[in-house]
């Protein structure tokens, strides 16, 4: 029996689709089977940041209409094999589902898949309450600015309403040396404001737009998001894995030890 | 790292913390910035009514689902 999680966020452009495509290719690295739902419809985009846009033959309203048959609409990730992407519509709206059928849906496919990530749309209207109606827990990610981490708050608060409780919160395009300069929210001061645990922090890095420019993860790369991002899937699997202090400025002489002790 | 690092008066993410408290307080409570701040000092007008307490020893936290009112029985 599988886990469905739904990654959210409020506001838009914080950077949910790129956190679901390269946790979802994470995930299916780790021997477990992996599905990705866009639940954009209108505005689909999970396809192109994976590089799968020229494959799509039916799309998730399809499936719920009865169209064609689930297995039709599911694309395979040729280069990993134990990831799966059901596409959203581009010609429908919000509408054309709703969250009773999203639920049934993905029942259905906790039977076969070990993971079924919910990529949500920007709001908070009938696409969210789609995206989270068959949700077993949430990840809602936020960057360090005041209106990202408002729109943060209301979801968390709804999440709740939903019976969703705990969300885990990641934060993302922390830039660095703003922080250091006391120019940027840190870490602590969010998770501070938005008081949920938090799953995972993703440097702001320039890596991930050239990644998904080609339609290629990040996650996978020796680039602090990609290591970010791995990081985070082992954490979701279960794992133990610190946060790193990306912003601790480090002294001469500890970073001179610290270079003699990785050698 | 510049050594002689002269702090901000006010920096931009202090503001920004002070900003946020305030309007998350509001959306949890869905009501104005300042109603929040008018509802905690009426809150401390009432509860000083029937206990003898300084504004040391009363905090008072809107939360998402809650109002939180605590009290430390013990004088400063």
């Amino acid at each position: 029996m599988g886990e469905a999680i739904v990654i959210t966020s409020g506001k838009g452009g914080v950077g949910k689709t790129t956190t679901t495509a390269n946790i979802g290719i994470g995930l299916s690295q780790s021997d477990k089977k992996v599905i990705v739902i866009d639940t954009d419809l209108g505005l689909r985009n999970l396809d192109v940041v994976m590089g799968m846009e020229n494959r799509i033959i039916y799309n998730l309203v399809d499936v719920i209409e009865g169209n064609c048959r689930l297995k039709q609409a599911l694309i395979k990730d040729k280069r990993f094999p134990e990831l799966s992407l059901l596409p959203s519509a581009q010609t429908k709206d919000k509408t054309a589902i709703s969250p009773e059928q999203m639920r049934k849906l993905v029942d259905e496919l906790k039977e076969e898949y070990d993971y079924i990530l919910l990529d949500c749309p920007a709001g908070i209207e009938q696409g969210f309450e789609n995206a989270i109606a068959g949700a077993d827990r949430a990840i809602v990610v936020t960057t360090p600015e005041v209106s990202a981490i408002r729109d943060a708050d209301r979801i968390i608060g709804l999440l709740e309403a939903h019976g969703i409780s705990r969300p885990q919160l990641i934060i993302n395009k922390l830039r660095i040396e703003m922080v250091q300069k006391g120019d940027m929210m840190t870490v602590e001061d969010v998770t501070e404001i938005l008081a949920v645990e938090l799953l995972g922090v993703l440097p702001d890095d320039e890596q991930v737009v050239i990644a998904t420019n080609q339609g290629e993860p990040v996650i996978g790369s020796d680039s602090l998001a990609g290591q970010a991002y791995q990081n985070i899937c082992r954490r979701i699997n279960g794992e133990s894995v610190p946060i790193p202090d990306y912003t601790r400025t480090e002294g001469v002489l500890a970073r001179l030890l610290h270079h003699f002790k990785s050698n | 790292m510049p050594v002689f690092h002269s702090p901000r008066r006010t920096s931009s993410v202090s503001i920004a913390k002070e900003r946020l408290k305030s309007v998350l307080t509001s959306d949890r409570v869905h009501c104005k910035p300042n109603v929040t701040d008018k509802l905690e000092s009426d809150l401390y007008q009432t509860v000083t009514k029937y206990i003898e307490a300084n504004p040391n020893q009363i905090k008072i936290t809107v939360t998402r689902s809650d109002i939180h009112i605590s009290f430390t029985g013990e004088k400063h």
